[in-house]
């Protein structure tokens, strides 16, 4: 049982990261467990680098450290991509994009020099067919909390919907999450096997 | 008695944390200049004193000098007051804080100050805390968002006892690091201005200046042996667990370093002196640690401060012998290589830590598209950056200013970006530079470079005034375009003084612009909308031509459109479409314009209609017409709902 949790959010300005950061906040506070984070973006506008740092539990500094973050959640693949270097020994990288982007013979030597786990899912497609594309990163944030080694759950951030996100986008952040959290039972999402790691689950 | 049990959590920035210990401590009256990375502390104690209904006085200022002035008097009055600012604008405020020292306040007044190493926006990577070593003043150095709010109690307390500012140091890690902060119930401080009429000391002579020194310096030494005892502030931890190292660390390194002997499990048995206050500097407390450990390391941000007041350095490691970069941020890479070298140095570790560094090496070869900041679409300064190349061509010299409209560097509109207010006496300098050489007859007055500066409406009241009143009296020839977009849009939209709204929501007085600038001596002023691109373009000839009439003068163009960010709805609707047969992707647009919206189709340029906002400049921005006015009719495709900062769910 780890008693701390670090995740890392990677996108571009108007992903919504820092939206998705603070609903993960809220959603510890109040189940009454240490967070702290950070916000990392240039100067920002449209387009540019954002990426969210969040950690659960005992911590000092509000950045995750190279190399600790349990969880890497890309809702942009190239941000994901610029952010590896966080992504701890055996840990899970989520990655908003057609399957395979991901295949550079360099990035899948690195996941699996540390023995990372990836799994692939078409969020901007999906968000787009079921009528909400603002929200791929709540598709993204859903398919992180179903997964078991998350501390954070999809009915808690369910719950933490209300209190931080504005009433017109409520309903359609909470159709997303709970799709994003059945992609991988329904095969929306894909886990995928890297040279030298295991298929079983981080 | 029944207490109640519900404790208010808020996941809080470290600024909006500084803003709510303000709001705790009883602070009456808190002024700011918007700078990143400290912008977000006013509109903090703005919300925090409403939730409280607490009567503050709370106001964005001019500049920073003004602000620090202001907030002075108010504690001369006995009040508890508060200035905010960036790391660069102390040194706007510098003036008034040397004097401060000398002289002393009565209510407590705390200067809080956002420090920016890297530096990820500002143009220096100055340390504050050698800024108050400099003013003697003391100053806190926060580690986390908490601490940064607890600390802002401390220094009220300091500087109510002592009478001196006291400035609590915060870096950017802190001012952007989110923490769930416990809120505490603001303790009322009733205070009626009261100004005790002392002219001996408030209006000081030099003689008098003398005694107030030497005050100062007894009082920096009673400080100092307050802080070798106070250990909210300064205090050991796992005191003598090993003579060989010891390690003193302040602010955000200190938090890197526990994070990083906690994951090799060192936590517990290195010695550690965490600073939280280096000046005036604990002499005492460093005497005995360096004295119980072989070897030391130093970590501080930004420069050195510890390392320079140590009387003997043999046995310290640090910035003084190359251990520590003298530039750039301490983050967990860099403090991580430090300590894996010094362990191994000193047989604490046996083996290098691995950092992350060695097995991220093959991802340097990925050739990822890098994201550099551009103007938005639609932006007006776009525009008149467009205009503004047009007239003052290749050989046009362009002084610029600190704001957004910075990045018309891209457009090959902006020469120089110093400080605030620079671009307005750069033009000066530059026309005056020229000038000489017609005294001596080597150029003739058609060979002096067209010289159009640009400053936006905020930067241009906060230092521009001067330059201004002193280029108009010394008959300095340059077109000053005054880029009016009504709100202070880099920082996160604080109101301007043009625009007339204060942060409390309330109607202030709207300074104009134009009547500013006749009231300097300026007598050819014109008004334009910057979107309107060909008459900007027109007006812009006739300014450079009364610069260069022998009875002419300075011309300024005030370029007056609001920021597409701040208010979308005031975007005119020109939609446009490409011609593809006219494109030959000469780059013209992409390359030199810049809109983020266009791109290179396979044979003729695309727009993507996701990005644009059919704000129509980019019709001047092609030379073949291969962009033009489309006239289908149609309606704007709710411009509001595409704001480039985003408001997705």
């Amino acid at each position: 049982m780890k008693d701390s949790f670090d995740l890392l959010l990677a996108g571009t300005g108007g992903q919504g990261i820092l939206l998705t950061s603070r609903l993960l906040m809220g959603e510890a506070i109040a189940r009454g467990v240490p967070v702290r984070g950070a916000e990392t973006h240039g100067m920002a506008q449209r387009g540019g680098s954002v990426v969210a740092h969040v950690r659960f539990g005992p911590c000092e500094s509000s950045m995750v450290l190279p190399l600790g973050a349990q969880l890497l959640v890309g809702v942009d693949a190239t941000e994901a991509l610029r952010n590896l270097r966080f992504l701890a020994a055996a840990g899970t990288v989520l990655v908003n994009t057609p399957p395979l982007a991901f295949d550079e013979p360099s990035v899948m030597y690195y996941l699996a020099r540390i023995r990372a786990h990836v799994i692939t899912m078409d969020a901007l497609e999906l968000a787009r067919k079921k009528g909400y594309p603002r929200s791929v990163n709540m598709l993204m944030l859903g398919l992180a909390a179903a997964l078991p080694q998350t501390p954070f759950t999809p009915q808690g951030l369910l719950e933490a919907i209300a209190s931080e996100i504005r009433p017109r986008f409520r309903e359609s952040a909470r159709a997303a999450l709970r799709l994003g959290a059945t992609a991988l039972a329904s095969g929306l999402a894909t886990r995928h096997p890297l040279p030298g790691v295991g298929a079983d689950t981080p | 008695m029944e207490r109640s049990n519900e404790v208010r959590t808020l996941a809080l920035l470290g600024n909006e944390a500084m803003g709510r210990g303000l709001v705790e401590a009883g602070c009456h009256m808190a002024l700011a200049y918007p700078g990143t990375p400290s912008s977000e502390v006013l509109p903090a104690v703005l919300r925090f004193a409403h939730q409280e209904a607490i009567t503050m006085h709370i106001e964005w200022c001019a500049n920073e000098k003004v602000a620090f002035e202001q907030a002075l008097s108010a504690s001369y009055c006995g009040l508890r007051t508060a200035v905010i600012m960036k790391q660069v604008g102390l040194n706007v405020a510098a003036d008034p804080l040397l004097s401060a020292a000398y002289i002393g306040v009565t209510g407590g007044f705390v200067v809080i100050v956002a420090d920016d190493p890297g530096p990820t926006s500002s143009q220096t990577e100055q340390d504050t805390r050698l800024f108050a070593h400099f003013a003697k003043v003391p100053v806190l150095d926060p580690s986390t968002p908490d601490e940064a709010r607890n600390m802002v109690g401390i220094a009220f307390e300091i500087s109510e006892r002592h009478q001196l500012p006291v400035i609590i140091r915060s870096a950017l890690r802190v001012c952007h690091g989110r923490q769930d902060i416990q809120l505490r119930e603001p303790v009322p401080v009733p205070r009626k201005a009261n100004f005790p009429r002392e002219p001996s000391r408030w209006a000081a002579t030099p003689r008098h200046r003398f005694q107030q020194h030497l005050a100062l310096n007894r009082k920096l030494e009673a400080i100092s042996r307050e802080m070798e005892r106070d250990t909210r502030l300064n205090h050991m931890l796992n005191a003598g667990a090993s003579p060989e190292v010891g390690i003193v660390a302040g602010g955000v390194p200190f938090a890197v370093l526990m994070d990083l002997l906690r994951r090799h499990g060192l936590h517990e048995s290195i010695p550690i002196l965490k600073l939280g206050a280096s000046f005036p500097f604990p002499a005492e407390l460093l005497r005995d640690f360096l004295s119980a450990h072989r070897h030391i390391l130093v970590l501080e941000e930004t420069d050195q401060l510890v390392e320079l007041l140590l009387d003997q350095r043999q046995a310290v490691s640090g910035r003084h012998d190359g251990t520590v970069p003298r530039e750039g941020e301490l983050d967990a890479a860099v403090v991580g290589g430090i300590l894996s070298d010094f362990f191994l140095r000193h047989g604490i570790i046996g083996e290098p830590w691995n950092t992350g560094q060695e097995p991220a090496a093959p991802l340097a070869s990925l050739e990822l598209p890098t994201r550099p900041p551009t103007l938005c679409p639609g932006c007006p300064h776009r525009a008149s950056f467009l205009a503004i190349r047009r007239v003052g061509g290749a050989r046009g010299i362009y002084p610029s200013d600190i704001g957004c409209y910075t990045l018309g560097v891209n457009m090959g509109a902006v020469d120089t970006a110093h400080d605030m207010g620079a671009s307005i006496s750069m033009a000066a300098g530059f026309y005056h530079a020229h000038a000489l050489d017609l005294a001596q007859g080597t150029r003739k007055p058609r060979q002096i470079p067209r010289i159009l500066a640009t400053i936006g409406d905020s930067t241009f009241y906060h230092a521009g005034l001067p330059a201004l009143a002193d280029a108009v009296y010394s008959d300095a020839r340059f077109t000053l375009v005054i880029l009016d977009n009504r709100v202070t849009a880099m920082t996160g939209m604080q109101p301007t003084l043009p625009s007339g709204d204060r942060v409390s929501g309330a109607v202030g007085r709207s300074i104009s612009l134009q009547e500013t600038c006749q009231g300097l001596g300026v007598r050819w002023i014109r008004t334009v909308d910057p979107d309107d691109v060909s008459s900007m373009i027109k007006t812009l000839r006739r300014a450079v031509a009364h610069n260069q009439a022998p009875e002419g003068g300075i011309a300024v163009v005030i370029a007056r459109r609001p920021c597409v960010i701040h208010q979308p709805d005031s975007l005119e609707y020109k939609p446009v479409k490409v011609e593809p047969e006219r494109c030959n992707l000469c780059g013209l647009c992409i390359d030199y314009f810049g809109c983020p919206a266009i791109s290179a189709g396979e044979h003729a340029i695309v727009i993507d209609p996701a990005i644009c906002v059919d704000c129509g400049q980019c019709v001047h921005a092609c030379a073949r017409k291969a962009i033009i006015p489309a006239s289908d009719g149609g309606t704007r495709q709710g411009a509001t709902t595409r704001r480039p900062e985003g408001r997705s769910a």
